[in-house]
């Protein structure tokens, strides 16, 4: 029996795309066909005033057509360097709280997107008490669960499938979830510092012990968190206001109520996938652990201090600086990459675990999986078009392999898709921080390092830096609803 | 609820001179954050491409590979392997404090010579700077001695012209029974009395090396009782000898003698000679006299039994002065717990280390009872234990199989089994008492293979498995982890030459 076993693999995802001709998509396309319909009306009338149309129009079509590496046009590289320029030129890339800045009341908010949040508390159907990050700005509500992951070091893989095929189903069970609209799961990793280790050692020696007993308790306290660390693993599920497309928006109080139903379902779900022991974060926890990641220099006190107060209005920076490729913020140093490319081919499911293990070089590391399900409906209709817009290309060029697959590829999706599995996008963001500008570039070739065996192709987030940064975070900020260009737009570029 | 919510006038120490210089009203934030210099807005937001797929392939990119690591609480005992994190694990914390176990028990496993002693001399290290008394109930190495000596601690030898264990006394308990009330008091005596009978029995199965039969128990029962009536003081084996010698009116009773001295004589004659051999024998010096040290349980640093004096190749002395030691230990524990319960002593928690169970099982058929009887009593009370033997092996290649099936019992009711290298053969059994995935058994596979040939140092390398150890609670993944000493242990452990040294021990191999 055990020598049929065949470890799985997965594989089989895909870039959306906008049916177009070429690398253009739908709005390229139909800009194209307009352009060169007035390009033969000109023609009618002048030679010489159709090819000026038509050199205007090439050149129109130039951004659109231009790629990178990362497949980006140049369209979206002039956009980011335009906004970046922008902002900077009116001092938007500096950010200074506290009293003397700007921002009311004197205190420390978050900067960027996520200024004008909020947490709300509540409590959940079995009287947990669990913090909601309120987005105004999107009507987004996260709640944010804590997971206690037992790790795939010492597991059969066996289990390990089991887990992994659980957390699908979770996956595919977040599509049937009225009102989300994402999820994420952040993998955090920080050096232990030893506080909780001395509180403990500390709390618990008796005076009277004796003085033997005591000077060993105490040399374990300086010498064993040397060069440890902690891994946090940290899971946001975000809701929007409206239920549905057209429905009656909730406000606070019945979002409140309406999640803290939902909490325990989300959790019995969770603890089959290899998270392990999952709770809502409160409140104070979760705004520790902002303040830990835009200042890694307050770990120590923060951790000393286990049950202080900490309010959701002093999580932020004090200052913060975002530059065109890093972002400096209170202590640390940060640089956010985003996923480009998913893993080619087919993976394994340990393919992610080096990228998300802690690394000596970097002194946190923050890896967030960013996902966005597709209801049930649209999640049939999506993979039907898939296999419509793959076949449709196998037509028209018959000779490549390459289509040939995609269209295996794409029937396997609708097939799983008919089986009942859910349909989702997803995402990687990475964020360093180190404590100095000198061990950016250190960080910066760990990740390049690390992202290799995870297959994943990585580019830095340049010139968003500060929104990436927030977006990585387990806040449940969902990137695409805070862009100002429309997705019906965005989606046929 | 609402407190994240930030209205004018909420907070109270609001400086806001900017904000009133600039004679407008409360900058609000606006989509991106504040729209002004140093504001922080967002300039540009950008989302990394996203991709799609179906659910039962995004699985596939699973991010929770790395484990979050285990609850910061209990004694530290080392750094778990894959992380370096420390790892703070001991019995009787997890049982109370943490909730991860549901007894304060462990087993350990693992081959000699890899530091089992050692981890367990940090665990009683650590539980003794939480104020838990430790008790090392039957050191035969001595492996405890040095290090409860340097902490202070009680040393109690036992063995040929060292000193004596009185199995007839009942110790702390009857001073404790002096001050208690009535309900408590008759409870408290019936326990010892049940432990006495019980270690009377033990002796006489080691002797024979076989079970006693349940008359002669029920005479030792009655003699003992009135043993208990008659005696002034504490009384020795002789005096029980003399009162079956004398067979007064409740022993013969029991013995359906109806008047008949012969048929009395009959039912007691293997008893009666039997109790003589111990008497006799190896045995008779270590048990039928008074105690010459009890335990004091005042003593902060803890009590040792060191019981090394005993040569190894006296094994039923050995085996018959643990289960002596055990059964005083825990007599003492539950004396304090009684005075505890009724609110005369404060509350104590306490940390038994039985070690070499295999040398007790091994001694004799129905031993695992004694043992299983002895180990029962406290289970739930304050008192966390640590069995400590060799392989599954040792508890599973009892003759009889009833035993076998009790002896595995002892593994399969530890609240935490801690693998230390185990060989190969021995993993099917581990496995039937604890899962272990097979990436564990490798691990500990490979921990128990010997150390590679060193020939610039006329001596072999450092063990590959030394002061490596697995902690299993239940089907959880293990948590692997090593033992790193501290300057303030190196120096007291004795046997650190073991940690330098070769892996082979003397009486290693008598198992």
């Amino acid at each position: 029996m055990a020598s049929e076993y065949h470890e799985p693999t997965y594989g089989n995802w895909r870039k959306p795309v906008s049916p177009g001709i070429g690398r253009l998509g739908l709005a390229g396309t139909l800009i194209l066909m307009v352009g060169l319909i007035v390009v033969t009306m000109m023609a009618m009338v002048s030679t010489l005033a159709a090819l000026i149309s038509a050199v205007l129009l090439g050149l129109a079509m130039l951004p659109l057509v231009i790629q990178d590496q990362h497949g980006r046009t140049a369209l979206q590289s002039a956009t980011a360097r335009l906004n970046w320029w922008w902002g900077r030129s009116q001092g938007w890339h500096l950010y200074r709280s506290g009293p003397l800045s700007v921002i009311p009341f004197g205190s420390c908010r978050l900067p960027g997107l996520l200024a004008a949040s909020r947490l709300v508390e509540g409590r959940d159907s079995y009287g947990r008490p669990f913090a909601l990050v309120v987005i105004p700005s999107t009507r987004h509500y996260t709640v944010v669960f804590e997971c206690n992951a037992d790790g795939a070091a010492l597991v059969d893989q066996r289990q390990v499938d089991a887990w992994v095929s659980h957390w699908g189903h979770w996956l595919a069970s977040l599509g049937y979830e009225p009102g989300l609209v994402g999820a994420s799961v952040t993998i955090e990793t920080a050096p232990d510092l030893g506080h909780r280790l001395r509180e403990e050692i500390h709390s618990h020696t008796d005076p009277n012990a004796p003085a033997l007993a005591r000077a060993a308790l105490e040399e374990i306290v300086w010498n064993y968190p040397v060069g440890s660390a902690r891994v946090s693993t940290r899971i946001a599920v975000t809701y929007g206001a409206l239920p549905h497309a057209g429905g009656k928006r909730r406000d606070q109080d019945a979002m409140v109520r309406e999640i803290g139903m939902r909490i325990p379902g989300l959790i019995s779900g969770l603890e089959m996938t290899g998270a392990g022991a999952a709770r809502p974060m409160t409140a104070a926890q979760l705004a520790r652990a902002v303040r830990l990641a835009y200042d890694p220099g307050a770990q120590s006190n923060l951790d000393a201090a286990e049950n202080a107060e900490a309010p959701w209005e002093d999580a932020g920076p004090a200052a913060a600086q975002e530059a065109w490729d890093h972002y400096v913020h209170d202590s640390g140093h940060s640089i956010t990459w985003g996923m480009t490319e998913a893993p080619r081919g087919e993976v394994l499911s340990n393919v992610m675990t080096g990228l998300v293990a802690p690394h000596h070089d970097i002194a946190r590391k923050r890896v967030t999986f960013l996902y966005r399900p597709h209801d049930p409906a649209s999640a049939a209709r999506i993979v039907e078009r898939d296999r419509k817009d793959t076949r449709f290309r196998l037509d028209g060029n018959t000779s490549a392999a390459r289509n040939e697959i995609d269209v295996m590829k794409s029937d396997q999706s609708a097939i799983e898709e008919a089986r009942g599995a859910g349909v989702t996008r997803f995402t990687v963001l990475v964020t360093a921080t180190v404590r100095s500008a000198e061990e950016l570039s250190v960080a910066a070739a760990a990740v390049d390092t690390l992202s290799a065996p995870a297959r994943l192709r990585l580019r830095r987030m340049y010139g968003a830096q500060s929104s990436a940064f927030a977006a990585a975070l387990p806040l449940g900020v969902v990137l695409p609803d805070h862009l100002q260009v429309p997705a019906l737009v965005r989606e046929s570029m | 609820m609402s407190r994240g919510k930030t209205k004018p006038g909420k907070d109270a120490e609001k400086p806001g001179k900017d904000t009133k210089k600039s004679g407008k009203a409360e900058p609000k934030p606006g989509f991106r954050g504040f729209s002004r210099r140093g504001g922080g807005r967002a300039s540009y937001v950008e989302m990394p491409s996203e991709w799609r797929g179906t659910t039962v392939q995004v699985c596939g990119m699973w991010p929770f590979g790395a484990g979050s690591g285990t609850p910061m609480i209990g004694v530290p005992l080392g750094r778990e392997l894959t992380t370096g994190a420390a790892l703070c694990c001991d019995p009787i914390s997890w049982f109370q404090r943490a909730n991860l176990i549901h007894n304060p028990s462990a087993l350990v496993l693992g081959k000699p010579g890899l530091g089992k002693s050692t981890m367990i001399r940090r665990m009683l290290l650590g539980l003794v700077g939480q104020g838990v008394f430790p008790m090392v109930l039957g050191d035969l190495k001595p492996d405890y001695v040095d290090l409860i000596r340097a902490m202070g601690g009680q040393i109690i030898k036992l063995g040929r012209g060292l000193g004596a264990l009185n199995v007839l006394d009942p110790g702390a308990t009857a001073a404790a029974a002096a001050m208690l009330p009535e309900q408590a008091r008759v409870k408290l005596v019936a326990d010892a009395h049940g432990r006495r009978l019980n270690m009377v029995a033990a002796l006489l199965t080691v002797l024979r090396g076989g079970p006693i039969a349940d008359t002669e128990r029920t005479v030792l029962n009655a003699a003992l009782r009135v043993l208990d009536e008659r005696h002034p003081g504490v009384p020795v084996l002789p005096d029980l000898i003399r009162v079956i010698d004398e067979g007064p009116e409740r022993l013969r009773s029991v013995t359906l003698a109806r008047g008949d001295d012969a048929r009395y004589r009959a039912a007691v004659d293997p008893l009666h000679a039997s109790l003589l051999g111990v008497l006799d024998g190896p045995m008779g010096e270590a048990f039928s006299r008074h105690t010459t040290t009890a335990i004091d349980l005042n003593n902060p640093g803890g009590v040792c039994i060191d019981i090394s004096g005993i040569d190894d190749a006296d094994a039923e002395l050995q085996a018959a002065v643990l289960l002596a030691c055990w059964s005083d230990g825990f007599g003492a524990v539950e004396a304090a717990h009684a005075l505890a319960d009724e609110g005369l002593a404060p509350r104590r928690h306490f940390f038994v280390v039985l070690d070499e169970l295999w040398r007790v099982l091994r001694s004799g058929r129905g031993l695992v009872d004694r043992v299983d009887a002895l180990t029962r009593l406290n289970r739930q009370r304050g008192a966390g234990q640590v069995m400590i033997t060799h392989t599954m092996a040792d508890l599973l290649s009892l003759a009889d199989q009833a035993d076998r099936m009790k002896a595995r019992g002892f593994a399969e009711r530890a609240g935490m089994v801690i693998c230390g290298g185990l060989p190969q053969a021995e993993m099917p059994m581990v496995n039937e008492v604890v899962r272990m995935s097979s990436v564990e058994e490798r691990m500990i596979v490979d921990w128990s293979t010997p150390p590679s040939w060193n020939p610039d140092m006329n001596r072999d390398s450092e063990p590959p498995g030394r002061g490596r150890f697995l902690v299993k609670v239940g089907g959880r993944p293990g948590i692997p982890f090593k033992v790193e000493l501290t300057s303030v242990e190196m120096e007291v452990n004795d046997t650190n030459k073991r940690w330098t040294n070769s892996t082979t021990m003397p009486g290693a191999h008598a198992v």
